[in-house]
């Protein structure tokens, strides 16, 4: 496994070094204020960079606005367990400002995790695509991560991944962002969302197992479309946060066989409240959606692989 | 023998005494245009202390020397109505050496009543009354609840209310019981979030946080005054401490970016929330002063809108200067030459 080089403009001196070479034994960090958050190590990409193979992160890396990270199918790319802030979340992330494209295949997807050998939701913090150029995954596998991926005020495209075992599988707001036949599962929130009036289109996916399958966390307003997903499983099919002030609709979509006043039963949407926001369902589809499942290329649903939902 | 060394101790207080920075303030209370002569102004340390009083001379014109720092501002006059002025700026930072100047726009001195409210829960209350300017009541006005001062009577506060209609009336209810400050603000074109800005309407009410008891409504009206001219919002902060950073905001070209914020973050992680430091928008030159306080690591950006999330199409660019944007000043250093690149938030 190649570690990073090292090029580490903000941390200083001999401990980051100390670090690096330290490969495959626990590192041992100096102590840092708690919010001293600029003391952290960073990787600045600042060009064009490609990753393939085995790499290990153990830090922050940012890729900058002019600066663009390929990674290419097969890659597997294992995030350390380190907790500078001491929040209780691992710090190790991607932080993309430029452009990130990570388009693996069905044989050989690129897979996103914990370095550890028992990993858990939150040992590394997320990918995060923040005020970027853009990003494009497809055949990403992403586990054990705070955010599975977190999407801001940026464009993003997103096919056939599969998220699991994180916080939230998938975050975002703000963001034009094409989420597709992708299978989003054992997450505690699969899809955590803050639309705040710009649209996000999330078809043709399987989002299930999940603590809740999607929240809506605060000024959504109907723009970001839910169609032709199966949601399978989820304890809360729907949450609608404390300051979401509206109801939503979620039109032609698989509700694991049930109808809608019965998934309404589980929704957790304010409803209990005489004033309170609504979700609604109908039409409630009566038939799993055909989605490309990721990784595997297994199918689920009636449809074929590639159906007409899937993409 | 002993006689001479207290003299000259002494002599080494009064020293000492001269030598000590001193801030000078002066100002002048007016109501609607006209002096308000006699009023007693009123300059308490913002961490408790005896408090400094100035009387204004016949043309509301009024002066003190204090030590520097940051003080509640608050002048009142007898008469009908008795009158009150309360600086939109709470506490106000008086530095040592140039006079700093304070127009007091006095208003009619409001006093909170109190009713039954006999349906609220043990333990909860509501604030309510109505919002004017000259008398008449404010439609579109926005007033905000404050816990302390350490925000400077900024930002969304604790509780926000909607914006008045055109009764002016303005109302919170289910709040805990305890002590608020309050503050209502119009601002033009109806933003509800960013610096009170020329021209637009403001009021903080008098006599400190304003009691909410339980099982009680708490009814006070609110008197606004019109901001007479623009003046960035930790101005007094820079003046005091001598920290901030100065630059230059340019797009993608490298034009200079007119009509944008310029904000810092104690925290990498800004969210949602509302910046620590921002100043009022550049000008055609792009640049700007923004004052930080005591020091430390900021991260700094700058946007178009000066509240809220940004939003597609607006102007946005973080400090590039280091990768995670962060910038450490030093206490008493102005760090210049820091150069902001923004462009169209999810532009295509």
């Amino acid at each position: 496994m190649r570690r990073l080089p090292s090029r580490t403009p903000l941390w200083r001196g001999g401990a980051a070094a100390a670090l690096l070479l330290c490969a495959g034994c626990s590192p041992t960090l100096p102590p840092l204020p708690a919010s001293d958050l600029h003391a952290m190590p960073t990787e600045s990409i600042d060009g064009d960079a490609v990753w393939e193979g085995e790499v290990l992160v153990d830090r922050i890396v940012i890729v900058r606005a002019g600066g663009s990270l390929t990674i290419r199918p097969g890659t597997r790319v294992r995030f350390r367990r380190i907790d500078w802030d001491g929040d209780g979340i691992g710090d190790a992330e991607i932080t993309v400002e430029g452009r990130l494209t990570a388009v693996g295949t069905a044989e050989a997807p690129i897979d996103l995790g914990s370095a550890e050998s028992d990993p858990r939701p939150g040992d590394w913090k997320y990918l995060h695509v923040n005020f970027a150029r853009g990003a494009t995954l497809a055949h990403v596998r992403v586990r054990h991560a705070f955010s599975g991926i977190q999407v801001h005020y940026s464009p993003a495209e997103i096919r056939n991944c599969e998220f699991s075992d994180n916080v939230d599988g998938v975050r975002f707001s703000t963001a034009r962002l094409l989420l597709t036949g992708s299978r989003i599962h054992h997450n505690v929130n699969g899809i955590r969302f803050e639309e705040r009036g710009h649209p996000a289109v999330i078809r043709g996916n399987e989002i299930s197992d999940n603590e809740v399958g999607v929240f809506a966390v605060t000024r959504c307003g109907g723009r970001s479309r839910f169609r032709r997903n199966n949601f399978v499983g989820n304890r809360y099919p729907v949450k609608l946060g404390w300051e979401q002030d509206r109801g939503l609709p979620f039109p032609e979509n698989y509700w694991g066989g049930a109808n809608a006043e019965t998934v309404l039963r589980q929704v957790l949407d304010g409803r209990e409240h005489p004033v309170g926001p609504a979700v609604t369902l109908d039409p409630v589809l009566p038939g799993p959606v055909g989605v490309r499942l990721p990784v595997t290329g297994e199918s689920s649903g009636a449809g074929a692989a590639g159906a007409p939902g899937a993409n | 023998m002993r006689g001479h060394t207290v003299s000259w101790a002494l002599v080494l207080l009064v020293v000492a005494g001269c030598a000590a920075p001193r801030a000078r303030v002066a100002g002048r209370v007016v109501y609607r245009g006209e002096p308000v002569a006699a009023s007693r102004v009123v300059l308490t340390p913002d961490a408790g202390g005896k408090p400094t009083v100035a009387t204004a001379d016949d043309d509301g014109r009024f002066r003190a020397v204090l030590a520097p720092g940051p003080y509640r501002v608050e002048a009142r006059a007898a008469g009908a109505p008795s009158l009150v002025a309360v600086p939109g700026r709470v506490p106000v930072f008086l530095p040592a050496g140039d006079e700093t100047w304070l127009g007091l726009q006095a208003v009619p001195d409001e006093r909170p009543t109190f009713q039954p409210l006999p349906d609220a829960q043990p333990g909860f209350g509501a604030l309510s009354g109505t919002v004017r300017h000259d008398g008449r009541p404010v439609a579109g006005a926005v007033v905000n609840l404050y816990l302390d001062t350490a925000s400077g009577l900024r930002g969304p506060g604790v509780q926000q209310s909607l914006p008045t209609g055109p009764g002016g009336e303005y109302a919170f209810d289910d709040l805990f019981e305890g002590a608020y400050h309050v503050v209502a603000r119009k601002r033009r074109a109806g933003a509800v979030a960013g610096p009170v800005r020329e021209g637009d309407l403001f009021g903080v009410a008098a006599g400190g946080p304003i009691p909410v008891r339980s099982q009680a409504e708490t009814v006070l009206d609110l008197h606004l005054v019109r901001k007479e001219r623009d003046d960035a919002p930790d101005a007094d902060r820079l003046a005091a401490t001598g920290t901030g950073v100065r630059g230059r905001v340019v797009d993608e070209s490298g034009r200079p970016a007119a009509g944008v914020y310029v904000f810092a973050y104690s925290n990498r992680i800004i969210g949602h929330g509302k910046p620590d430091f921002l100043t009022l928008p550049t000008g055609p030159d792009g640049r700007f002063t923004l004052p930080l306080g005591s020091g430390g690591l900021f991260y700094l950006g700058a946007r178009e809108r000066a509240g809220g999330s940004p939003v597609p199409g607006e102007r946005f660019g973080f400090y590039d200067g280091s990768p995670d944007h962060g910038l450490r000043v030093p206490p008493g250093r102005v760090v210049g030459d820091v150069r902001i690149v923004v462009r169209p938030v999810l532009a295509p």
